[in-house]
């Protein structure tokens, strides 16, 4: 099967959705993000990451309802697709699969505990 | 609704977000932004918010969020090759289907699109002269503006002291000098010591700056130089610089060793040596100094002290100025008018002024008259070509236009079916626009086709003028664009029509918009036939100009008359024996020496005023200097005094012979005159008789003054035979050539025998005028002929359409000439339309082209009719050659299938 490859930021992108407690639309996972990698981001760079991965099927969107301090303007909130989850167990088990395959020494030198 | 005093971004940053970004994204996107925004201002200030929100703003144009999301029913390109292949298929398909139709329109689009490209090429090869030297944008020809009691008298020739003046105290400027072009004799020996010898009439004096401004650079990158070169080649006073076309006529047994050319020496006027050292390409013919040849000023200097150093005259002398960068020729102005006060006596610094005129308008300026041996076209000419050019394009557009809007209602059924199966408005007029483009690439191609080809037999048929066309990148480019802009103009509102058809009553078969097309077809036939009218009524006015200057009373004798060019060796004895033993062949009439025809091209200037008139009075006269036979060959009348006898020729100095003008602007009367003294720049003499006046300049001006002299000063230039003629005809005329040539090569054995009849050179100083004449011939025809081809396909497509109602009119007994008259009358009520309207315009027109020309005709009013008549019955025969096959038509065939 041909495996959607997945970039850093998206991936972080894609994590910081599905842990959001609440629901999670652009300022909101923008703020998480930020706070997370301690980066500065700007919020055209995540709606263009949220759009694409929405186009990649591993997020789903869907509108809310009207709020006032918007101009009434609606939001977007996003959530983790089953792809999008499968994804994302998939990296994670590769990850596991490499760190394992580090000899123990070797392991040390790279300073892991 | 935000409220007033809620803070709220950037108007524009807002704008600028709205439109960019796709309106699928764009409402959570922006929500989002504007919470952000909200927050912020409560954080930090209000300014601060809105440079971030702007900064965040510019963030997101880029392409990602401008990509408009694909509708649910998603519309293929229309230019996939599926559609292609299918819009090509169609449009040959309806192309074949209407064959006389896609005849008319490629036919009439040829012969716009030829014409108009031949119009932009000879435009563009007329705007070029002398453009092509190196800093032709800052070179100046100056001209001399001559204050005269009754105006001023132009001239693209200066005093020859002026050059050298400028360069000794206007050390910045860089000034050349020429004096010519000229016409002598030259001899060359050949390796076996034969002399040759040619007469040349593109001799140029000039100085060693000349090849320098006049370097040609951009027309030659190589540079012009065969052999010697700008710098070495003016250094011996007697140097000459010859083109390649020359050296290889003088030096044929050195052919293509230019090297070897250098140093030979040539003869001038069989006398004095000439060196050769340099030898340039031929330079292009688009120059308004045309010369094959050029020597050092200084030997014209040294030959003619007396021209070189006087200030007053105006001997062929030009002089060029090329200002260093960034100074205004205004500037220059002023810097000469303080110049020629230092050098010119009172009279002459009052009379004299210095104009810089750049050398790029040279050939399109009028004013100064031409250069020697070039002509002028002027830019209202040019400006008449263009839109001539224009006229043909849009005449041939409009029987597109009408041809495709009449045909319209037959692709109806496509048009609902595209329609129906989803294809837009745009896409049908692109697919309209491209049939148009397609017709109007294969009229191109035919018109690229045929374009070189005319282009060289307008060049060999026009070397008169020199002329030197050929096409090259801006005309193809030109060519390109002009389909383009023709496919548009054409096709444009056809596929309005068309498109704007709604699918249902497409479908069946009933068009709207017709009733608009139908209007506007007729607006487009007035307008075509405005056009034609206006140039058939222009050929006529010029050509019963051109007869007039054809057959106008001169005042004299042309017809029967050979000129012969003057010896160089005119001894009076030689001359008497010339003359006698010409005398001897019973077919010769009369012979005479003179310094030039009535009308010439050796126009001897001078001043003149009464001996008793104390001060100077600033007129100019012609001087003639003639003969004894000059009267007789002429006839000539004298009214008053008498003509020169043979006792005048032994004086040293004759009375004069002056006309009537000469007589009236002395304020005398012919009786008067005889035997006042009249002072003439060459000196005074009594007036011993008067002549009537006879046309001494060319029907473009009036009369001078005139002033004859009986003496021979060496300035006879030209002999005049008169051939005896039996009731009017000349008789063995090879004959008396074959005598008179014999003669002269006894009589002057160094001189060159040339010949030519006087009234075919009197017609020749109509040559530009005969250009126009047969242009506008040429043009007019064209587009009568585009007009009625267009009228041939309506009038088609109209019996076509009324196949059935002449059947039944004829079953019920309508006769042939009913049913033409029937479906001519519409198409002759608008050309009697277009002439009404076009009628006043053409008449204004030609009169304002009439005021150029000092002795004109009037424009009658059967012009009018007779182009109205011509316009009515070439329309009427383009249209009954089709009604009356209609009207012929057996109804029964006709009415058969229902």
């Amino acid at each position: 099967m041909k495996r959607t490859f997945l970039g850093e930021f998206e991936e972080i992108v894609l994590l910081v959705v599905a842990g959001c407690s609440e629901d999670a639309y652009g300022v909101i996972i923008w703020e998480q993000l930020q706070q997370q990698t301690g980066r500065s981001i700007t919020i055209s760079a995540v709606h263009a990451t949220l759009y694409r991965l929405e186009e990649k099927g591993f997020l789903s969107s869907q509108m809310g309802g009207a709020t006032a301090e918007r101009g009434g303007r609606r939001k977007r909130f996003f959530t983790v697709t089953a792809l999008g989850s499968r994804a994302l167990q998939e990296i994670q088990a590769l990850r596991d699969q490499l760190w394992k395959a580090i000899p123990q020494e070797k392991l040390q030198l790279i300073g892991h505990s | 609704m935000l409220d007033k005093n809620h803070p709220h971004p950037p108007r524009w940053a807002d704008r600028l977000l709205e439109w960019f970004v796709a309106p699928h994204l764009r409402e959570d996107l922006q929500g989002d932004l504007y919470e952000i925004f909200q927050k912020r201002v409560e954080q930090v200030s209000l300014a601060r918010a809105k440079w971030e929100y702007t900064w965040a703003v510019l963030h997101y144009l880029t392409p990602y969020f401008f990509k408009r999301k694909q509708t649910e029913y998603p519309q293929p390109s229309f230019l996939t090759p599926v559609m292609i292949r299918n819009y090509l298929k169609i449009a040959f398909r309806q192309l074949w289907a209407g064959k006389i139709h896609t005849f008319i329109n490629i036919f009439g689009l040829s012969l716009g699109i030829t014409s108009c490209l031949i119009i932009y090429i000879f435009i563009r090869y007329e705007l070029s002269f002398d453009g092509a030297h190196s800093n032709a944008e800052r070179t100046y020809r100056i001209v001399e503006h001559s204050q005269k009691a009754d105006g001023i008298q132009y001239w693209p020739t200066t005093a020859y002291p002026l050059a050298e003046a400028i360069r000794r105290d206007m050390p910045t400027m860089n000034v050349t000098q020429t004096a010519g072009p000229l016409s002598r004799i030259i001899n060359s020996v050949d390796a076996q010591g034969n002399v040759h010898r040619f007469e040349e009439n593109r001799l140029l004096f000039a100085d060693e700056h000349y090849l320098q401004t006049f370097d040609f650079k951009k027309a030659i990158p190589e540079g012009i130089w065969l052999a010697g070169n700008a710098k070495t080649a003016f250094r011996q006073p007697n140097a000459v610089v010859l083109t390649q076309k020359l050296a290889e006529r003088y030096f044929a047994d050195q052919a293509g060793n230019y090297d070897k050319m250098l140093g030979k020496i040539l003869t001038l006027n069989n006398n004095a040596p000439l060196v050769v050292t340099g030898i340039i390409q031929n330079p292009p013919n688009n120059t308004n100094l045309l010369f094959e040849m050029v020597v050092n000023y200084q030997f014209f200097k040294t030959n003619n002290p007396y021209a070189a150093t006087n200030w007053s005259g105006n001997y062929q002398g030009t002089t060029y100025i090329t200002l260093p960068p960034k100074v205004s020729p205004q500037v220059v102005e002023q810097q000469l008018k303080v110049l020629k006060k230092k050098y010119m006596n009172e009279e002459d610094n009052r009379r004299i002024s210095y104009h810089l005129q750049p050398i790029t308008d040279i050939h399109t300026t009028t004013l100064y008259g031409a250069s020697q041996g070039s002509y002028m076209v002027s830019r209202e000419m040019l400006w008449g070509l263009a839109s001539l050019a224009i006229f043909l394009v849009l005449i041939a557009s409009f029987n597109f236009i009408n041809l495709t809007t009449a045909q319209a209602s037959r692709r109806s059924k496509e048009v609902g079916v595209r329609k129906a199966i989803g294809s837009t408005k745009f896409q049908l007029m692109g697919q309209f626009i491209g049939e148009t483009l397609i017709i109007a690439t294969i009229a191109g191609i035919f018109s690229l086709g045929i374009l070189s080809q005319l282009l060289q037999w307008l060049n060999h048929s026009l070397t008169i003028i020199n002329l030197d066309l050929h096409p090259d990148v801006t005309v193809w480019l030109f060519g390109a664009g002009l389909i383009l802009t023709v496919a548009f103009l054409a096709g444009f509102y056809p596929a309005v029509v068309v498109s704007d058809f709604q699918p249902i009553m497409a479908l069946k078969n009933v068009v709207s918009g017709q009733r608009e097309g139908f209007s506007l077809r007729q607006g487009l036939i007035i307008v075509q036939f405005c056009l034609t009218y206006f140039l058939i009524v222009s050929t006529f006015v010029v050509a019963q100009q051109m007869d007039f200057f054809q057959n106008k009373e001169l005042g004299f004798d042309k017809e029967a008359v050979i000129t012969l060019h003057g010896p160089r060796n005119q001894a009076p004895g030689k001359l008497d024996v010339f003359r006698q033993q010409l005398l001897q062949n019973s077919a010769i009439r009369e012979v005479s020496f003179s310094s030039g025809e009535p009308i010439t091209e050796n126009y001897y200037g001078t001043d003149f005023r009464l001996k008793s008139e104390a001060v100077k009075m600033n007129r100019q006269a012609e001087m003639k200097l003639v003969d004894t036979k000059y009267l007789p060959l002429f006839g000539l009348q004298t009214i008053a005094g008498r003509w020169f006898t043979e006792s005048d020729t032994v004086l040293s100095r004759s009375g004069f012979v002056v006309n009537e003008t000469m007589v009236k602007m002395l304020g005398l009367t012919p009786q008067t005159a005889i035997g006042k003294v009249v002072v003439i720049n060459e000196g005074e003499a009594v007036v011993v008789g008067v002549v009537k006046d006879f046309h001494n300049m060319s029907l473009q001006q009036s009369i001078t003054p005139c002033v004859l002299l009986c003496q021979n000063t060496g300035f006879y230039d030209r002999i005049h035979v008169q051939l005896q003629t039996q009731n009017g005809f000349l008789t063995a005329v090879p004959q008396t050539l074959n005598a008179i040539e014999q003669t002269w090569k006894r009589t002057f054995p160094q001189d060159i025998y040339q010949y030519t009849f006087l009234d075919e050179s009197l017609a020749k100083k109509y040559i530009v005028e005969q250009l126009i004449f047969d242009a506008f011939r040429i043009f007019a025809s064209i587009s009568i002929f585009i007009a009625c081809l267009g009228l041939f396909g309506l009038i088609t497509f109209t019996a076509n359409q009324r196949t059935k109602e002449i059947g039944v009119r004829k079953v019920l007994g309508a006769s042939v000439a009913g049913i033409v008259a029937l479906l001519s009358k519409d198409f002759l009520k608008l050309i009697v339309i277009a002439i009404v309207i076009s009628g006043p315009v053409a008449w204004y027109l030609m009169s304002q082209w009439l005021q150029n020309f000092e002795y004109r005709i009037t424009i009658e009013w059967w012009i009018f009719v007779l182009a109205g008549l011509l316009a009515i019955s070439i329309a009427f025969l383009t249209i009954s050659f089709r009604a009356i096959k209609a009207a012929l038509m057996n109804p029964v065939k006709s009415l058969r299938n229902e």
